[in-house]
């Protein structure tokens, strides 16, 4: 009967499971430099600071949460953790509580996170934390991989969790002639068993919000295999204030690493008093230039194409343009494209993305200009 | 005859031309700058063409100060700096030096290379275009390699042949030794060492640059 109810229950989400595996494993990675990478709650340290307070409510109660992350650099030295196109090693230490907060409600994780911009491990252990289950100590370890515009993810987390089962004991049963007593008394015995979850996630980013969709299976001894899923949505609504929300279940297990998510549906808020533009604003929020190429035509026209991220608006401005913005189309899969006509020689070029800064266009030498600050040299043979 | 009439015509029309300046350079000016702006800027560039130096980074210049909605002085002056830094550019870097060389030259000039580091870059490459090299030499002062490195490091790849693509890339590589947190003089001393363990038993790498060589920015 157990196994018919794996096979049932399972079946779906193993290949659901296996699907995500495989496409992290085998998936060209596609995520440009620039973007925000990783899951929110691993990037946690380097985007949003040392230290967020959270309040929602879910469909039990109303919750709060503290979280306290300190990322340590190891491994290369004057490597910085945020530094693009680097991997980051790093330690991270979290404490989280809720609403009914007393000791068991405490949860202490320790991680070692591999990342680059394209694709990233991690890998840690967990104590505590009080969603409906004693959790004693759970280890955990994931890979993520960017297929833009997507990112996937897949993970696994096996712990000792607790578990209270009633049992009976039989005491004595008197049968007599005319009546039989049955003296049978409960106890509460608390046992601990082995439970592990698989999970996959696929994540959308879009600007200031980040749509993510994650399910998996918790399978336990003595317990009945759980299916479950969940969708959360991310919305920075400044760089400090985070908005949350999430629809759907998730065990504890799932949860063991990320101290903003919650077991049930519910919409929250997180303020982060050290967030700042250096952190998230920077990776996730501003829109980013990625990639700069030119393309000769034969009519003697030069075609620019830009690639930005989280952009809505590029402009460019360049002595060949007498430095009158000049704006690019969108071309799809973040290229922005113009043709313009530039003769031979040495030019001076700035992009701008939303309104923004101009600044120098990616790869590009740079060059000091009087009234423009930093431009890009561009040479046309 | 006639012939000698023809090319005498010729000649002074071309000069006339350069003399007094692009006529459609003068519209975009007037164009965009004030009037009494716009007659000072002309005046400087005319006197630019007569000495036979490129027009078009001047009034790019001015038209860049008028989109930046810089004040009236501060454009003049820097198209005036400017065309003296053209004029510093070619006694450094020679007669026979191309625009683009000028505005190369001109550009590490403004941005504090001295004249010296140019023409010791004319002598390490005489024959060949120095416009990629005075362009690393400008981003390395534009990232924060002081001067006398950034001249010591693009001069010392130039004399050990490197071609313009490795100049590129020995530009990239410090580029991102310096994103990665390391001091920009280390950063520019790691790449030339790298540059320079790769020069010079590769053939391909030395000489001046293919024109059909891929590779420029």
């Amino acid at each position: 009967m157990r196994s018919m109810s794996i096979r049932h229950f399972g079946m779906a989400n193993a290949i659901a499971i296996a699907l995500g595996l495989a496409l992290a494993a085998c998936a060209p990675a596609a995520r440009a430099q620039g973007a925000a990478a990783g899951p929110a709650w691993l990037r946690a340290p380097q985007d949003r600071g040392p230290l967020a307070g959270t309040v929602g409510v879910d469909e039990r109660r109303a919750w709060w949460g503290i979280d306290g992350t300190l990322p340590l650099s190891f491994g290369l030295p004057r490597m910085r953790t945020n530094a693009a196109d680097q991997p980051v090693f790093g330690l991270g230490m979290s404490i989280a509580g809720s609403a009914r907060s007393d000791a068991r409600d405490l949860r202490y994780t320790a991680l070692i996170d591999r990342r680059s911009r394209l694709d990233g491990g991690w890998l840690g252990i967990s104590t505590g934390g009080n969603d409906g289950q004693r959790t004693k100590l759970q280890l955990g370890t994931g890979l993520w991989r960017a297929i833009a515009p997507l990112e996937v993810e897949a993970g696994v987390t096996s712990g000792v969790v607790g578990t209270t089962t009633r049992e009976a004991s039989h005491w004595k049963v008197i049968p007599d002639s005319l009546h039989s007593r049955d003296t049978t008394t409960f106890r509460d015995v608390d046992r601990s068993v082995l439970s592990t979850t698989a999970q996959s996630a696929v994540r959308w980013s879009f600007g200031r919000m980040e749509l993510t969709a994650i399910g998996g299976l918790t399978v336990g001894a003595g317990t009945t295999p759980h299916r479950w899923a969940q969708a959360t949505m991310h919305l920075q609504a400044s760089p400090r204030v985070l908005m949350l929300a999430a629809f759907g279940q998730r065990p504890a297990a799932s949860m063991a690493f990320d101290p903003s998510a919650r077991p049930q549906t519910m919409v929250g808020i997180q303020v982060a008093p050290w967030g700042s533009r250096d952190g998230l604003v920077e990776h996730s929020i501003v829109p980013v230039a990625l990639q700069w190429r030119t393309q000769p035509l034969d009519d003697g026209r030069t075609v620019v194409h830009m690639r930005c991220r989280h952009a809505s608006r590029v402009e460019l401005a360049a002595d060949f343009t007498d430095w009158a913005p000049v704006a690019l189309i969108a071309t799809g899969d973040d290229w922005w494209v113009t043709s313009l006509t530039i003769l031979p020689g040495l030019h001076q070029v700035q992009v701008r993305l939303d309104g923004g800064a101009w600044q120098v266009p990616p790869g590009l030498p740079h060059t000091n200009r009087e009234f423009a600050g930093d431009a890009g040299v561009l040479v046309i043979d | 005859m006639r012939r000698r009439l023809a090319w005498a015509l010729t000649a002074l029309w071309l000069v006339s031309g350069r003399a007094y300046g692009d006529e459609s350079e003068e519209a975009r000016l007037r164009a965009r700058l004030k009037p009494e702006v716009a007659t000072s800027v002309i005046e400087v560039v005319r006197s630019a063409a007569a000495q036979g130096l490129p027009t078009a980074p001047l009034v790019a210049r001015a038209l860049e100060g008028a989109s930046r909605q810089a004040e009236d002085a501060a454009i003049l002056d820097a198209v005036r700096r400017y065309s003296a830094g053209l004029a510093a550019a070619r006694r450094a870097l020679g007669p026979t030096a191309r625009a683009s060389e000028l505005d190369a030259g001109a550009g590490a000039l403004m941005a504090g290379v001295p004249e010296d580091s140019l023409a010791s870059l004319r002598r390490a490459r005489p024959s060949g275009s120095l416009v990629i090299p005075l362009v690393v030499l400008s981003d390395f002062v534009a990232r924060g390699v002081p001067v006398a490195s950034a001249s010591n490091t693009v001069l010392a790849a130039t004399r050990a042949g490197a071609a313009d693509p490795a100049l590129l890339r020995m530009r990239e590589r410090i580029h991102e030794r310096i994103l990665r947190g390391e001091e920009p003089t280390g950063a520019s001393r790691e790449g030339l060492r790298e540059l320079l363990m790769k020069t010079p038993g590769t053939p391909k790498e030395r000489g001046n640059r293919d024109p059909h060589e891929k590779g420029r920015p």
